[in-house]
């Protein structure tokens, strides 16, 4: 964990924190907080990053979400509160987003599906070889578990999971919106479009064009390797998560029907050329 | 010290910090508290061993206002004049019991071959003397822990060569680790290139083993001994104490076929119960790596050698903190930092942040010592513990744990194979 308090304007004296985990690095902005104020919220949200990272982590043999994927498919699963609720949410997404948001993608198994119990509280998977990876849903959900929390403290912060999940509490410090923009993917010195956030949260999805995708398209279970960009604005991180994840693998003719059941949300496409332009369609 | 150095400088310089006094409880021998007590006392200090390394401490100590060198001892006369014509005003011994006779020696320096610390470290202790010996502490394992029963036995001081711990740059590094600058600990990195002989000069065919003693086993344990003593003391000290349960090892002659006994060449590897491992390799044939320390971990690395950190982070510039400046500014412009999730997969090209300022890097090729190594601020608090006759807290253990790795590393190496390290309780250790 990485804390730094800058009182270089002494106006708004302004705390920055950064950790690692869940496979990227969280940021934390706080400007106006006294130090020592700024130092336990970021403890408090780091607390709630590593816990998720303990948790939901499929690659941890000890976590929750390993253990369910180890014995759902040869009985019901009880699992907590939390883990429950996510796997409803990530349920009721899924079909909001026309299958094109799947926590079971990367399974590979034809027919498959979870059942939820709950009265039972029970998970159970309709096939043999069936997984779920709740990382980019849960990068979302940590980062509007956070944000209550900064809420609850200040009126003024920014937070960044990774770059690709940011969150706005309130304006910057100056009252003008967070100017939060999005990095051309050939020049990442040069800006795609700007964002001015205040009190809402971006997600951006897509593929590095360096890089081998690492979004698996639900309804073929391979890699989807298109290029350009998916930025998803709105109330919830949780949710522009998930939209920006499920517009980027969906067909362009389904996007604009997939985000219109999605209220207070807006999407855009961004195209960046390798001639140093970019181009931004509102969806 | 410097000619326009005074008094309060030489010790202020010394001072290390509260977070760091917390942590490394050893640093207190030398804390300000610690200087006020002593007062205008000088430690009066008998040096047994005037071979280079002796010489090397005589040096730093003349120049140390808590020090007075009362008495020289050697049995080889060349080494025995060299040091008197540093310290003329001192007695000269050519019997190590007769130095430890002397009324007037407070304080004890052994710096003589590794097979004789040992007993002169025993009969030191039992003479009532305050006792400062070279690492490694013992050329075998029994040796070791016969030592240790000497000391507590005593009731005096004990300190041994271990002077990174004093080094502020690795003080500085370990108080990073500890506090959590680079996340998990996962590996620990040494190595030691150098490429020379390891060869004294030597006036007669006579002295050859006397003098070069660091190349035969009866006196010697070679390099894992000699160097990597030194950097086993980084695990224990990132690892919190924490002992590793076995060591593995290979070594050879495969260069300097010379006639001597120690491997010119090895590399041994510790783990740790809970898998991290610790690696030493040196090789004296080849000197292009010089030295290298390092602390591997899960979000960043520290080079102990050079005073620097590197991010696991720090290959991808964040826009969020791009805003610091901005606002320290009174501005808000836009930083282009959203995109598609950053991952850590990634050799990292970050240059660094060196975290201690005039850093001086020791590439290791000195045989001697090295300036700015700790070696002053470890001498200077065997001076304070002489005058207060306080044990300082933790060296003692640091340094029988580097000196036993160094031990079963070396075994491992001639073994070719496997060693196990047996914990505290197990050897009768009370710590």
């Amino acid at each position: 964990m990485e804390f730094v308090y800058d009182t270089r304007n002494p106006a708004v004296p302004t705390a920055y924190s950064s950790l690692v985990a869940m496979h990227t690095r969280c940021e934390l902005l706080l400007p106006g907080m006294q130090e020592g104020d700024a130092r336990a919220l970021a403890d408090q949200v780091w607390t709630l990053v590593r816990e998720a990272d303990r948790r939901y982590n499929r690659f941890a043999p000890e976590s929750l979400l390993a253990k369910l994927n180890d014995s759902a498919a040869a009985e019901a699963v009880v699992v907590d509160e939390e883990l429950f609720f996510i796997l409803q949410m990530c349920d009721t997404l899924r079909k909001a987003t026309l299958g094109w948001f799947d926590i079971s993608a990367g399974s590979r198994v034809s027919g498959r599906s979870w059942e939820l119990d709950p009265e039972a509280r029970t998970v159970r998977f309709s096939q043999p070889g069936m997984r779920l990876d709740l990382g980019g849903f849960v990068k979302g959900f940590v980062l509007e578990k956070a944000v209550r929390a900064v809420c609850a403290a200040t009126d003024c912060a920014l937070l960044s999971f990774g770059g690709s999940s940011t969150a706005a509490v309130g304006t910057g410090p100056f009252g003008a919106p967070w100017p939060v923009a999005v990095a051309h993917t050939y020049y990442p010195a040069r800006t795609a479009h700007t964002f001015p956030l205040a009190g809402e949260s971006l997600s951006v999805s897509g593929k590095d064009p360096h890089g081998r995708g690492h979004i698996i398209d639900p309804h073929t279970g391979n890699t989807v390797e298109k290029e350009g960009l998916i930025a998803v604005t709105g109330p919830s991180p949780m949710v522009t998560e998930v939209l920006s994840t499920a517009l980027w693998v969906a067909p362009s003719g389904q996007r604009a029907g997939i985000l219109a059941a999605f209220e207070g949300y807006q999407a855009w496409e961004i195209i960046c050329k390798t001639d140093t332009n970019s181009l931004t369609l509102r969806i | 010290m410097n000619e326009k150095m005074t008094r309060k400088d030489f010790l202020s310089s010394l001072a290390f910090g509260g977070t760091a006094l917390a942590l490394f409880p050893w640093l207190n021998s030398c804390s300000p508290e610690k200087q006020k007590a002593a007062g205008g006392e000088r430690a009066r200090l008998g040096l047994i061993g005037t071979g280079s390394r002796g010489k090397f401490h005589l040096a730093n100590l003349l120049q140390d206002p808590s020090a007075q060198i009362v008495a020289l001892c050697d049995d080889f006369p060349l080494h025995l004049e060299e040091a008197a014509a540093l310290c003329p005003s001192a007695k000269r011994y050519t019997d190590y019991h007769k130095l430890l006779e002397d009324k007037e020696v407070d304080g004890v320096i052994i710096c003589t071959p590794l097979s004789m610390h040992a007993q002169m470290v025993i009969d030191s202790l039992a003479a009532g003397k305050h006792t400062f010996c070279e690492k490694a502490m013992a050329h075998t394992p029994e040796q070791l822990l016969a030592m240790i029963r000497a000391w507590k036995q005593s009731g005096r001081v004990l300190m041994i060569g271990q002077q990174r711990m004093f080094d502020p740059k690795y003080v500085k590094a370990m108080e990073l680790v500890h506090g959590g600058g680079i996340g998990q600990v996962v590996g620990i990195r040494n190595y030691w290139y150098r490429n020379n002989d390891w060869r004294r000069e030597v006036p007669a065919p006579q002295y050859e083993r006397r003098i070069n003693w660091r190349l035969y086993d009866e006196y010697s344990r070679g390099l894992m001994a000699e160097l990597a003593c030194h950097q086993l003391q980084n695990g224990s000290w990132a690892m919190g104490g924490i002992q590793p349960s076995f060591v593995t090892g290979t070594g050879s002659i495969q260069f300097w076929k010379d006639g001597r006994e120690v491997f010119d060449n090895v590399a041994a590897i510790y783990q740790y119960a809970n898998g991290v491992h610790m690696t030493f390799e040196s090789i004296i044939s080849n000197k292009h790596f010089g030295m290298g320390e390092q602390i591997l971990g899960s979000e960043g690395t520290i080079d102990l050698v050079r005073g620097v950190i590197y991010s696991e982070t720090g290959n991808r510039h964040s826009g969020i903190r791009q805003f610091l400046d901005q606002i320290a500014q009174g501005i808000l412009s836009n930083s282009a930092f959203a995109g598609t999730s950053w991952v850590t997969e990634e050799a990292s090209k970050d240059p660094g942040v060196r975290f201690v300022d005039n850093v001086t890097v020791n590439d290791g090729a000195s045989t001697v010592g090295a300036a700015g190594d700790g070696s002053v601020e470890l001498m200077h608090a065997y001076c304070l513990a002489v005058i207060s006759g306080d044990q300082p807290a933790g060296i003692v253990e640091e340094a029988y744990w580097s000196t036993l790795l160094a031990l079963l590393g070396d075994q491992a190496t001639h073994l070719a194979g496997r060693v196990e390290i047996p914990s505290a309780e197990a050897l009768g250790v009370s710590f």
